[in-house]
């Protein structure tokens, strides 16, 4: 009886704790920031439910702890009363709790469709998802590896895979969409606040500064080896600053340089640059080296060989290797395969 | 007949020692020897998910590589789920208390057909050893779910779903000799309305394994015809619909979710009368609620999907029927505590055991509410608050209820009384380590922690930390738990045949029965929990051993 009591009293005082205890600047209570105009609706339904749960588990644990305490077995010869059962209750009991859910259900189903009704004047982005990362192009045909949004703005995401399934996930917006190869799904936000902005303080330099904390986005759909490493950051810009980082997006550096950024935000999931073998070969003196491939025997790799590689990657398969490499067409620009392969060329 | 006040000597000829030697057992159709066969095997699977889980939780103790890397990870958690859903919880109570007990409960002399259950139990190791063979050859890193097309492109995923396909033979099987038992083997007197609210459980259960089984074995056949020659029905590569393949899953995988819980649903009700010393608060509600969650069950699968793309009038229509499913599931609830009322309740580990099955299951149905609610889901589905829903309800419902059914049957399948103290301990670990453990993650998961992740970012490490501690205080109990039945082998004390003074017939028999349950076929005159009836005999002699239970038991011709 202490025993039970006891532990009943340590979960409670435990559960207490997780939820006052630390959890980072960005959480409050239950669900993290809300940071889209969707997120009002999702938490006001969220806490409705909860108040009734609590209401309801305090009800389910205090009649069971009472009875409990007051209908103890005292001797073991003990007789109990009959109780009758009372119609009236059980309609109640009944009739209540399915009043209660088809409140819940109206409420949640009406809040879902505005998730699902895309507003006029959206802005668009296409999203593609692949193992293990995202690529998204912008309507000036810009892309990017991080999402960036326009703020206080409508925004559409059109999403298609070009692998396995996916799932796109923005908590602090509260919107969720699988992303399935040969269809396109869509999801729509409203960003209201800016979390990064450019500062100009002479014409050729700029520097970003960071207003709050990044969102991020998470691929929840199970996708394989590095599902949990298709986490990307997610910022929202003031139009101005949005128009300015979209035209830098068009810019591309085909230096090494460049092509280091572009291996580290698209390649390094499956390749290495230091001569570890990962999913597929590392890159350390694979330029200019013979490459045994099938169908085809060895061949050297040169432009020719790269580009083909990425862009359609099942013609040559370096051997040793699964045919597992993501088509690359449409995700990447001319100008980053050109820096790529001048970034190959360093790493000797 | 032992008289009044007398002690009950230890009884000579029973079923464990009717045959003797290691192929009386394995040739056996006694569905009382096939039932402790099964309490074995789900034991051992439920050791192997267990060690998987302790890595799993190991693994996540703090952000990026702690013990092992992805691939592992990966591997190690489906291996983990595959293996709980499979191979313990959808057998477990079911096939280990179902058919130890249900012939009993119902005064029969066994199942309708006994060499069949034996057989059910065959395909179930078939299914079980296919299942280790295949995460020996390189283990499928899909999670239990197996979702195309990420499935295809993994070789071994051939030996998990010809596991999967054995296995659900067995699952029929069982279903099938239990609706044909319950049928037609009922003792003189034993109507519908005087059926142990276990045996509900159990017969709405083997109602959906019968209906809902078939469609996975045609689902795990479809996806290896797919991987093996490529025959374009779930790969959009060839041609093929990836959500037709959730649909699929989903069709048998909700309803399983009840066949797993329903069966514990039952337990519950014996345990709860039993201890209160009162009938069951709303009886019918309890048995047709029963059947009703059986039916509905069937219509729900879509609310697994409500974010994979199928159109927004399927969600809404899922979204609704699926809150139906809630009320019966609450009216249960509301039951069992009514039970309590004017009850004489004694806090024996197998009470404690069914308090605790109410308090978790409560969480675990209420976040169901969450769940359900369309916009709330979309934000919750697939992170760790969908993970702590269902380990509240399959782990906090099922593997809790199954626990203190042991206890509760443990004295009549081995005779022995097992250690209260020591049962008690283990209770108290397991009820603080399970809500150390789960309720960090519906925390951690409202705040859009996804599943399936091997690694995490620095503002989920605290919670993390915490539910892996909460692991090892489970892990704990657990263990204790086991040691208990183990030490009650050799050391328990000897029972009688109705050690809490409980009402339904498996009481009248001796502990451990007789080989063919009862030395006459008896003849039951009153509804299962009529203590008002029961009283006389039952408490005559101030024993609560029974023995001087006759009259309810009256020959008839064997
Ligand atoms: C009664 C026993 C129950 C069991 C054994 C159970 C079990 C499960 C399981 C295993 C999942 C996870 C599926 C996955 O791997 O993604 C799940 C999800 C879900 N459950 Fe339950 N559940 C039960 C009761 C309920 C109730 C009462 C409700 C609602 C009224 C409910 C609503 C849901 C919903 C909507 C999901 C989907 C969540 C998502 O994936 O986002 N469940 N449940
Ligand atoms: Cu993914």
């Amino acid at each position: 009886m202490i025993g039970v009591l006891a532990t009943g009293i340590l979960a409670i005082i435990y559960m207490i704790y997780v939820m006052v205890a630390p959890q980072g600047e960005h959480i409050q209570g239950w669900t993290p920031r809300a940071s889209s105009t969707l997120a009002e609706g999702t938490d006001w339904v969220f806490n409705f439910i909860n108040y009734w749960n609590y209401l309801f588990f305090i009800g389910v644990v205090a009649a069971m702890g009472y009875f409990i305490y007051k209908f103890q077995r005292k001797s073991d010869s003990e007789r109990t009363e009959k109780v009758e059962d009372s119609l009236a209750f059980e309609m109640f009991w009944v009739i209540f709790p399915t009043l209660l859910v088809m409140v819940v259900f109206v409420l949640g189903a009406r809040d879902y469709m505005s998730h699902r009704v895309t507003p006029k004047n959206v802005y668009e982005i296409q999203a593609t998802a692949f193992q293990w990362g995202w690529t998204f192009t912008y309507p000036n045909g810009g892309i990017s590896d991080s999402l960036v949004v326009p703020a206080n703005q409508p925004v559409r995401m059109v999403m298609t895979s070009n692998d396995v399934l996916h799932s796109f996930y923005i908590p602090d917006f509260r919107v969720k969409q699988d992303v399935i190869p040969n269809r396109f799904t869509y999801v729509w936000f409203n960003a209201p606040k800016a979390t990064l902005k450019y500062n100009r303080p002479n014409d050729s330099t700029l520097t970003v500064s960071t207003l709050e904390r990044r969102h991020i986005l998470h691929c929840t759909e199970y996708c394989g080896n590095s599902h949990s490493g298709m986490d990307r950051n997610v910022q929202v810009m003031a139009d101005a600053d949005f128009t300015t980082w979209l035209e830098e997006l068009t810019k591309v550096d085909e230096s090494a340089e460049g092509g280091k950024k572009v291996f580290e935000s698209k390649c390094q999931s499956c390749h290495s640059a230091d001569g570890t073998p990962g999913i597929g070969p590392s890159w350390k003196g694979l330029w200019g080296s013979n490459r045994s491939v099938s169908p085809g025997g060895s061949v050297p790799a040169d432009e020719n060989y790269i580009r083909e590689s990425i862009l359609n990657p099942g013609a040559k398969v370096a051997n040793g290797f699964p045919n597992a490499m993501t088509n690359f067409t449409g995700l990447i620009k001319d100008g980053e395969i050109k820096a790529l392969i001048e970034y190959m060329k360093t790493l000797k | 007949m032992i008289e009044p006040g007398q002690t009950m000597p230890a009884i000579e000829h029973h079923y464990l020692n009717a045959e003797k030697g290691i192929k009386s057992w394995l040739t056996t159709v006694d569905h009382k020897r096939i039932g402790i066969m099964y309490l074995i095997s789900v034991a051992l699977f439920f050791a192997v998910g267990g060690l998987l889980a302790v890595f799993v939780r190991l693994e996540l103790l703090t952000p990026g590589r702690t013990i092992m890397d992805a691939a592992m990870y990966n591997r190690v958690f489906s291996a983990h789920g595959i293996v709980m859903v499979f191979l313990f919880i959808i057998p477990s109570i079911p096939a280990s208390l179902g058919n130890f007990l249900l012939p009993i409960m119902i005064g029969a002399k066994d199942v309708a057909f006994p060499r069949l259950n034996l057989a059910s139990f065959y395909i179930y190791w078939a299914g079980g050893i296919l299942g280790i063979i295949g995460m020996l050859s390189g283990a499928v890193d899909t999670g239990w779910t197996f979702y195309a097309p990420y499935s295809t492109t993994t070789t071994t995923v051939v030996w998990m779903t010809l596991a999967v396909f054995v296995a659900g033979f067995s699952s029929i099987l069982t279903g099938l000799n239990f609706v044909v038992t319950i049928h037609k083997m009922r003792a003189p007197g034993m109507t519908w309305t005087r059926l142990p609210l276990f045996l509900w459980g159990i017969y709405a259960t083997a109602i959906i394994q019968v209906l809902a089984t078939p469609v996975i074995g045609i689902t795990m056949l479809l996806l290896m015809m797919e991987k093996l020659i490529g025959i374009g029905i779930f790969d959009p590569k060839l041609g093929g619909d990836p959500v037709l393949y959730q649909h699929f899953f989903w069709f048998y995988s909700h309803p399983a979710v009840y066949i797993m819980i329903l069966p514990a649903m039952g337990v519950v009700s014996e345990l709860m009368a039993t201890f209160s010393r009162q009938k069951i608060f709303g009886y019918k509600a309890i048995a047709l609620s029963s059947m009703a969650i059986a039916l509905v069950s069937f219509l729900v699968w879509g609310h697994h999907m409500f974010v994979a793309g199928q159109s927004e009038v399927a969600a809404i229509i899922f979204s609704a029927i699926t809150y139906l499913v809630g009320v019966p599931t609450g009216i249960k609830v509301i039951s069992w505590v009514g039970t309590m009322y004017k009850g004489s309740i004694s806090l024996r580990a197998p009470m404690i055991y069914a308090q605790m099955f109410l308090f978790l299951f409560t969480i675990g149905g209420l976040t169901g509410i969450m769940l359900g609610s369309l916009n709330v889901d979309v934000h919750l589905h697939d992170t760790y608050y969908v993970v702590a829903h269902f380990h509240y309800v399959m782990m906090g419902g099922t593997v809790i209820a199954f626990l203190g059914g042991l206890h509760y049957w443990w004295p009549k399948m081995t005779g022995k009384m097992y250690n209260e103290s020591l049962a008690k301990w283990a209770a108290g670990l397991i009820f603080i380590g399970f809500n150390v453990t789960f309720f960090t993650q519906f925390i951690m998961g409202s705040q859009g922690m996804p599943r399936r992740y091997y690694d995490y970012v620095p503002e989920y490490a605290h919670l993390h930390a915490f539910s892996t501690y909460g692991s090892w205080i489970l892990g704990l109990g657990l263990l204790i738990a086991f040691i208990c039945f183990i030490h009650s082998l050799f050391k328990g004390e000897q029972v009688g045949a109705d050690p809490w003074g409980g009402t339904t017939l498996e009481w009248l028999t001796t502990s451990p029965p007789d080989a063919h349950n009862f030395k006459r076929v008896p003849l039951v005159t009153r509804n299962p929990y009529d203590y008002d009836a029961a009283y006389d005999d039952l408490l005559g002699d101030g024993m609560g051993d029974g023995a001087s239970r006759t009259p309810t038991v009256t020959p008839t011709k064997a």
